[in-house]
């Protein structure tokens, strides 16, 4: 930390040389990885199952630690967090591979859970997750529990809770795997937009059309980064 | 200031969503709080009962056998009466013999029966809501209090068996707020030495003092005690909080409590460990999404506090109830107070959050350990 770089030239994003084992070792889930994605990226990561494309996620969002090498978040080292539970809420959406809705609560209500660590009034709460399910065209189906949701209207419940506290990075896991075509369709709609107002994006995904929205391409074979390019845009 | 309002309703949504759960753990907190409350309710009627017995009388010292734990062992000859007048300080002296009896009719038992002098104050206080006073003081009349007369069904008039084949008549009905005396009935000093053999034998001695001052009373009872080795005498006021009976009494009432705290906090323990323990995930997930450990803390404590807050309603409730029918029973009635204290409903009522909190605390502490990324592990 000689001189501070300026925050422009910085990353959002850095993985350095990271490794990640399971198992005491006998699991190698990630292998010498090291990335940067930059504000306002839009960057899809794929590869097959097992490959370690949810621990890469994992270790971006702070949820995990790597076993060797490190994950900087504006150039911050997240291991200098005590509890970077303050910097996930502030910074990062996350929608989950299996969404982890509350069974108990609305879709409101499950979409309002991120806004409990803002000063955002009840009032406020609630007109932002209406806000949110709207977009994600689910205006509908505010006051139900997920039960009574289909698999997809749970995904884009999932979708606008992460998006609740407004993060610069948005995390997804499979974020249109259970959905059909038309439904993915406003998905991918979504995200191109979300991109557009400035957020960053790292999909993971197995659908080749959602991989081909981004503009961006990072592909994991057995816990290695084997290729990094940009997306040729046809338009 | 982690519990603001709008948490209440996630922590209702998850009480709500696990309903038979948190009946449960509700009905176990509310019967714990409900048997601590009717029972100190119940011991603190008695203790109060015991000392407005005396107070209610211009009784200031009372005067015993000395070394008798229980008031009605104890036994003194009538003329150290004179003895006692004679103490400094010392404006009367009514001898009084207390016997407990078993009567026949109805099965009552431990019936309360009061010997004292006709012209006594403590006889000539009473509040006869029907019939009249003794005529003479060897007159085999009893005045009864109103809860034992309608236990027993007698008035002015009826006759009853003190003991079989020795018949007293009933003269008159007395009221009074005091369970013991309500429940008890009075009888010439005289007629109940002759029914019991004990001629010229008292049980106590309740002398009125020239001065009210407690450090006056407390000189004069000392001094009492000091005129003859076989007295013993007490301030009245202090005597109810004494009694061996008062003692044993709240001695049993906090052990049932520390019974009832101890299987309430482990149904809430068990509750709440569950509800972590099926939430693993949900928990972690949270986290995942950016709440912080206290967060986590504050909804599992929010739960459990809430748990407890109602179990503590329901439970008073019960207890209110509970002691008003002990009281309106004509076996309890004599001796159990319809209402319980301010005080003791309070001491249950914080009873309860103890419980929610002892309950709540490591459940709690452990759900704020999870580990976040458990929240993304995909099945
Ligand atoms: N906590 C863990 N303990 C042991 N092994 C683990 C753990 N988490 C992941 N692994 C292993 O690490 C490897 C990578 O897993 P990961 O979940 O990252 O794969 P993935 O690319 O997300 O797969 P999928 O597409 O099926 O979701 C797998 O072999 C997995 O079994
Ligand atoms: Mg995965």
């Amino acid at each position: 930390m000689t001189k501070p770089t300026p925050a422009e030239a910085m990353p959002l994003v850095e993985a350095i040389r990271v490794t990640r084992h399971f198992v005491d070792g006998q699991v190698t889930a990630l292998k010498d990885v090291s990335l940067t994605i930059d504000e306002g990226e839009y960057v899809a990561l794929v590869g097959q199952s097992g490959c370690g494309k949810s621990t890469l996620l994992n270790l971006l969002g702070g949820l995990d630690s790597p076993t060797t090498g490190s994950i900087r978040f504006r150039g911050r080292d997240l291991a200098d967090f005590g509890d970077p539970a303050r910097f996930r809420s502030s910074q990062l959406g996350f929608v989950f591979q299996s969404f982890h809705l509350i069974s108990v609560l609305t879709a409101e209500q499950n979409v309002q859970m991120p806004m409990f660590e803002t000063t955002m009034g009840s009032a406020a709460r609630k007109e932002r997750a209406r806000e949110l399910l709207a977009r994600v065209g689910l205006t509908h189906r505010a006051r139900h529990r997920p039960q009574k949701l289909s698999v997809g209207e749970r995904q884009r419940v999932a979708i606008a809770r992460a998006l609740a506290n407004r993060p610069s990075l948005l995390l997804a896991d499979e974020p249109t795997g259970n959905l059909d075509s038309v439904t993915a369709e406003s998905i991918f709609s979504l995200f191109d937009s979300l991109n557009q107002e400035g957020m960053t994006l790292l999909l993971v995904t197995h659908d080749p059309l959602l991989a081909a929205r981004a503009r961006r391409t990072l592909t994991l074979h057995d816990g290695q980064l084997i290729s990094d390019r940009p997306n040729s845009r046809t338009g | 200031m982690i519990l603001r309002m709008w948490f209440i309703s996630v922590i209702l949504a998850n009480l709500r969503g696990r309903p038979a759960r948190s009946l449960l753990t509700l009905s176990g907190i509310a019967i714990a709080v409900a048997a601590v409350v009717s029972l100190l309710g119940v011991v603190r009627g008695f203790e109060r009962s015991l000392l407005e017995l005396y107070q209610g009388r211009g009784i200031d010292v009372m005067v015993q056998q000395a070394g008798r734990l229980q008031m009605t062992s104890s036994s003194l000859p009538e003329s150290l009466g004179e003895q006692i007048a004679k103490v400094e300080g010392v404006a009367a002296v009514h001898p009084a013999l207390i016997e407990v009896l078993s009567l026949l009719q109805d099965d009552m038992m431990g019936v309360v029966v009061q010997g004292w002098q006709p012209e006594s104050t403590a006889v000539r206080q009473l509040k006869l809501a029907a019939g009249q006073a003794f005529t003479d003081p060897q007159a085999r009349q009893v005045i009864v209090g109103q809860r034992l007369a309608a236990a027993m069904g007698v008035q002015p008039g009826a006759s009853i068996d003190l003991i079989e084949g020795e018949k007293f008549e009933v003269v008159g009905v007395f009221e009074s707020n005091n369970v013991f005396d309500s429940g008890s009935m009075f009888i010439p000093l005289q007629a109940l030495q002759q029914l019991m053999l004990r001629e010229d034998e008292v049980t106590m001695f309740a002398v009125v003092a020239r001065e009210r001052d407690p450090d006056v009373l407390r000189a004069l009872a000392e001094r009492i005690g000091a005129s003859d080795s076989k007295l013993e005498a007490q301030v009245a006021d202090e005597m109810a909080q004494k009694s061996t009976e008062i003692r044993v009494a709240r001695s049993f009432a906090w052990l049932t409590s520390v019974i009832a705290v101890s299987i309430g906090s482990v149904g809430m323990l068990n509750t709440m460990m569950m509800a972590v323990f099926e939430r693993t995930r949900e928990i972690a997930m949270l986290r995942a999404l950016g709440w912080r450990r206290r967060r986590v803390i504050a909804m599992v404590l929010g739960e459990s506090t809430l748990l407890s807050i109602l179990g503590a309603v329901i439970g008073i409730v019960l207890a209110f109830v509970l002691v008003r029918f002990l009281a309106s029973l004509p076996a309890s009635g004599r001796l159990v107070e319809g209402d319980i204290p301010f005080q003791i409903m309070a001491q249950g009522f914080v009873l309860a959050l103890l419980l929610g909190l002892i309950g709540g605390v490591y459940p709690a502490w452990s759900a704020s350990r999870l580990a976040p990324v458990e929240g993304l592990r995909h099945d």
